[in-house]
């Protein structure tokens, strides 16, 4: 118990003294769900960080636990769902071992969150002005007509058309792009440091796609906020962020700058993701596939998780879970072996 | 195939102005009103090549779906004709005539969980279009062609005796497009044959897809909303909007030299896996337009940047401005995307 606590402490030393522009550390993150069928080891080990006014993107495929990280970072989670360890210091606070009361200071307004259905994440018998009026009041201690006020000039911000009429009306009234920027301008209703976007996009159509994006980017520049996107497009995880880490199977296999992942992917699985894709500016005759299918998480593979599938496996990947190690100064990579598969590359 | 020298016999599917419309009613305390009708398939003439695979891709709501279950006849167009190697399907009235037509043209599911039934066996459901189309073979001859059409879509023998839920989406998927090659068709509508599908199990039926085409020099009319994996599998493209088409070329020329503005912003709204790539950026204003209340002319000028005044009083003819490219619109825009 007490070497635990001495650690923390360490930990929280180095982040004040050394990374002053590091706004969220995630440390060794494990977050399980107990369920019927047996505990479903969703998110193990996961450690990644996010820097002032950065975008960084988490990409994967489904199930391999990007939302679960990212509602562990706001000490979501819910019953049978727990998380078993780790840390995710916010501003250098740890925010699993904040109070209720306290971690309800920073949802919705330091860290606020907006998903992928836009309609099940709105109330359909508030008018969408109640609704951000809503988080306004609850943080800010402002009279009610200022607060209705602000949700217009928020939804002003945004793009919505006749912010003015509009506030009055019902999520139903509205369109999926148009619901999507009342979710937008109701998490920056007390301009966060933080923006986490989960599959912000994925339910609607690419041209109202392109249109939220544009939002998001431009409220980052604006506000200098961070953000946290979530999604399992590569595409859109190249035109947005600067930063992103790939996950496969409840763990983080690589993380690097945008730009040299695309140029020099170095875990296997990310080679296979990037390869599986059909690209518009390119003719491919044949994608590549990879065998197999994604891990059941209530009895991982052993050892690096991908190793099922991962045709440079060896005996020491079905033994020993292989650590993000540090390969270049802004790419760090879980694989055994990544040097000997990329040495005719390198 | 030369493209101004075409002869009936190298074309598998026409489709002559072809239209359907939905009512759509209000329901009051005492009667329903019809408050007008959404045209979901406006007035769409093409001809589908045999042997080619023809891309629609479009925005939900486009009335692609509509299109393609209208060619099988699985749902009465309300005017105009579809001629299927030389036949009139919208005629074919007798249960002959009609099991003809489903012996030719097949359709493969967006949504694997729901295509299956659930309880029946792998081998029941795939053994079932034999019993329809094939009457009088034997239990024997119908489990081994079932096994042989599994073996080809990537299953194994022992799958034939499992039930749906024992599959993952992907499997279904395989086993959904082992059952439309059953009958042997020569056309084949694959509706979103991928879009419920993770990128690398999308990758594994992709592939298959085009295999077998090459295999048995099959025709798709592949539907799909993600112009990517379009582009893939396509010869053509044809964009749909509001229920036309607005245009179609080949793969290429689509994507490298898109001619209407709609597709030009649709080609630059798709994220390309690439960061160095530099590219214009074509933002799109506006939701589309609703299907109930189309505008007039032009019905992409409400969302269209380059919209002039004829934009709203002619519609804009389909015509053929270069070879083997067709454009609705009164200007054309000239656009290097890549």
């Amino acid at each position: 118990m007490t070497t635990v606590e001495k650690s923390i402490s360490e930990d929280d030393i180095k982040i004040s003294s050394e990374d002053d522009d590091i706004l969220v550390d995630v440390r060794d993150l494990t977050t399980y769900f107990y369920t019927e069928f047996g505990i479903v080891k969703a998110v193990e080990g996961v450690s990644f960080h996010i820097k002032k006014g950065e975008f960084f993107g988490l990409v994967g495929e489904s199930g391999c636990g990007k939302t679960v990280t990212a509602l562990s970072c706001l000490n979501l989670v819910r019953f049978p769902g727990m998380i078993e360890g780790g840390q995710v210091f916010f501003k250098g606070k740890d925010v699993l071992k904040l109070k209720d009361k306290d971690i309800r200071k920073i949802r919705g307004a330091e860290i606020s969150m907006i998903f992928q259905d836009p309609l099940s994440s709105l109330n359909p018998v508030f008018t969408v002005g109640e609704q951000i009026a809503e988080v306004i009041s609850l943080h800010e201690d402002v009279k009610k007509d200022v607060a209705k006020e602000r949700a217009i000039k928020l939804m002003e911000e945004v793009g919505i058309p006749l912010a003015q009429e509009r506030v009055d009306d019902y999520p139903h009234q509205f369109s999926g792009g148009m619901r999507q920027r009342v979710m937008i301008s109701r998490a920056l209703s007390c301009n966060p440091t933080l923006l986490i976007a989960d599959e912000p996009t994925t339910a609607l159509d690419v041209t109202i796609q392109a249109q939220i994006l544009e939002i998001i980017r431009g409220l980052q520049k604006k506000f200098g906020m961070s953000v946290l996107l979530i999604t399992h497009n590569l595409g859109i995880i190249a035109e947005n962020c600067q930063r992103v880490g790939v996950m496969y199977g409840g763990h983080i296999v690589e993380t690097a700058a945008v730009k040299t992942i695309y140029k020099d992917p170095r875990h296997p699985y990310t080679q296979a993701l990037m390869a599986a894709i059909p690209r518009l500016d390119l003719s491919i005759d044949k994608l590549q596939t990879l065998p197999g299918s994604v891990p059941d998480l209530i009895d991982p593979p052993t050892g690096c998780r991908f190793h099922p599938r991962c045709s440079y496996a060896t005996s020491k990947c079905a033994e020993v879970v292989p650590p993000l190690k540090i390969w270049t100064s802004d790419h760090e990579v879980a694989c055994h072996h990544h040097e000997e598969i990329n040495a005719s590359k390198d | 195939m030369t493209i101004s020298n075409q002869t009936s016999s190298d074309i598998i599917l026409e489709t002559k102005n072809l239209k359907k419309s939905f009512p759509v009613y209000v329901k009051g305390v005492v009667r329903k009103t019809l408050v007008g009708y959404i045209r979901a398939v406006d007035d769409i003439t093409i001809k589908i090549r045999k042997g080619e695979v023809f891309g629609l891709v479009g925005e939900s709501g486009c009335g692609k779906t509509t299109f393609g279950r209208v060619v099988l006849n699985l749902l009465p167009p309300t005017s105009g004709d579809a001629i299927f190697d030389g036949q009139r399907i919208f005629d074919m009235k007798d249960r002959k005539e009609a099991l003809w037509f489903r012996k030719q043209a097949q359709l493969i599911f967006q949504d694997p969980y729901l295509s299956l039934n659930p309880r029946l066996s792998v081998s029941e459901i795939i053994g079932e279009v034999f019993i329809i189309h094939s009457r009088g073979m034997s239990k024997q001859e119908r489990r081994e062609r079932v096994v042989k059409l599994l073996n080809l879509c990537g299953l194994e023998d022992y799958h034939a005796l499992r039930y749906p839920h024992e599959f993952s989406g992907g499997q279904r998927q395989r086993i959904g497009i082992a059952r439309a090659l059953a009958v042997e068709p020569q056309l084949i509508v694959a509706d979103e044959p991928v879009s419920a599908l993770d990128v690398a199990v999308q990758a594994q039926i992709l592939n298959l897809l085009k295999d077998i085409r090459k295999r048995f020099n099959l025709t798709y009319i592949f539907i799909a909303h993600d112009l990517s994996v379009v582009r893939h599998i396509s010869d053509r493209i044809a964009v749909m909007y509001l229920g036309k088409i607005v245009e179609l070329a080949p793969g290429e020329d689509f994507v490298r030299n898109p001619r209407h503005p709609y597709t030009e912003a649709l080609i630059s709204a798709i994220p390309i896996p690439d960061p160095t790539l530099e590219r214009k950026q074509i933002i799109l204003p506006g939701d589309v337009a609703s299907p109930l209340n189309i505008p007039s002319g032009c019905r992409f000028r409400t969302r269209c940047i380059y919209a002039k005044q004829k934009c709203s009083e002619v519609e804009p003819p389909f015509e053929e401005i270069s070879p083997d490219h067709f454009v609705a619109c009164h200007y054309p825009v000239e656009s290097k995307l890549f």
